[in-house]
């Protein structure tokens, strides 16, 4: 049976670089490891600057990161965009208008070259 | 970087018990290890192995837990660790999680095929599949030094990996798929 992604893969990525979760927290400016456990064992979030920081650090994007949040967020937007694009088709027609719709659709598709997103396989 | 949200995978805790704790192993498919550790229990062996494989299958709720096959014939497990290993799947079942055995026999004959015919060998083809286990790889063990609890580590990830192998060859073909 499948399984979605875990929300985080901070462990995961910090002991594939050997490193031990003091040196984590040294190398994100924490006082003790005990912020870095709560980080990995998701009873906590980092700050959006404490991501960047974990980037550079184990060298992994924070879409790798943080797989799962990242699946079930653009799981999430990409049904708003659909509902949004539904929405304006039913509108009356205008340039602007048009353009929105073809850009919501071109991200609902995934071949919107300025998101260098794959498409979304249909299950 | 691609949108692969629709990507699954079949998450799976593999645990090789040693007389001194255990050790785990966690892959994403066969090419994705999560996680991988020991766990020393020296007191109440079988409550705190049972609370630890319980914490584990809470936190990476994964699909599948692979043991030893401890009723197989060429195993050779004491009763202690055979019954710890039917508790095992039990939690397991309790956590929605079903349980696969794995002889150790299939290990070898797996990693037969990559030349890996002993312990060590097998620890090493691992180390160099996952160069993340090749910081844990212990030693060769001398004749007269005890195993390295360490061992448990590539022991529990060598069921895990035979698993999957075997899942994949069992597999059915896709349908309409390429027949040349």
């Amino acid at each position: 049976m499948p399984t979605p992604k875990l929300n985080n893969y901070l462990g995961t990525f910090r002991k594939m670089r050997g490193f031990s979760q003091r040196e984590v927290a040294f190398l994100l400016g924490c006082r003790n490891s005990a912020k870095v456990s709560r980080y990995e064992h998701d009873r906590r979030l980092p700050s959006l600057e404490t991501i960047f920081a974990y980037e550079a650090i184990l060298g992994t994007s924070a879409r790798e990161l943080f797989g799962g949040i990242q699946e079930r967020a653009v799981r999430q937007a990409l049904h708003r965009v659909r509902l949004l694009r539904r929405r304006l088709e039913r509108q009356s027609d205008s340039p602007i208008l048009t353009r929105k719709v073809e850009f919501l659709r071109s991200v609902a598709e995934g071949d919107n070259d300025e998101l260098h997103y794959e498409a979304v396989p249909k299950a | 970087m691609k949108r692969n949200y629709g990507r699954r995978f079949l998450r799976v805790l593999a645990v090789d018990l040693s007389t001194r704790g255990f050790g785990y192993a966690i892959f994403e498919g066969p090419d994705m290890l999560v996680d991988w550790g020991t766990k020393d229990i020296r007191v109440d062996k079988e409550r705190i192995t049972l609370r630890n494989i319980g914490d584990l299958l809470q936190r990476y709720e994964p699909s599948v837990l692979v043991v030893e096959d401890c009723a197989h014939v060429t195993a050779r497990r004491t009763a202690r660790i055979a019954r710890l290993t039917e508790q095992m799947l039990a939690v397991a079942r309790t956590h929605g999680v079903s349980g696969c055995s794995v002889p150790r026999a299939a290990v070898y004959r797996h990693f037969a095929e990559n030349n890996a015919r002993t312990k060590y060998e097998i620890a090493v083809a691992l180390a160099n599949g996952f160069p993340a286990l090749a910081l844990r790889l212990p030693p060769k063990r001398k004749p007269w030094q005890s195993e390295d609890p360490r061992t448990s580590i590539f022991d529990a990830a060598a069921f895990g990996i035979t698993y999957l192998a075997r899942r994949r060859s069992s597999a059915p073909r896709p349908k309409g798929g390429n027949t040349a």
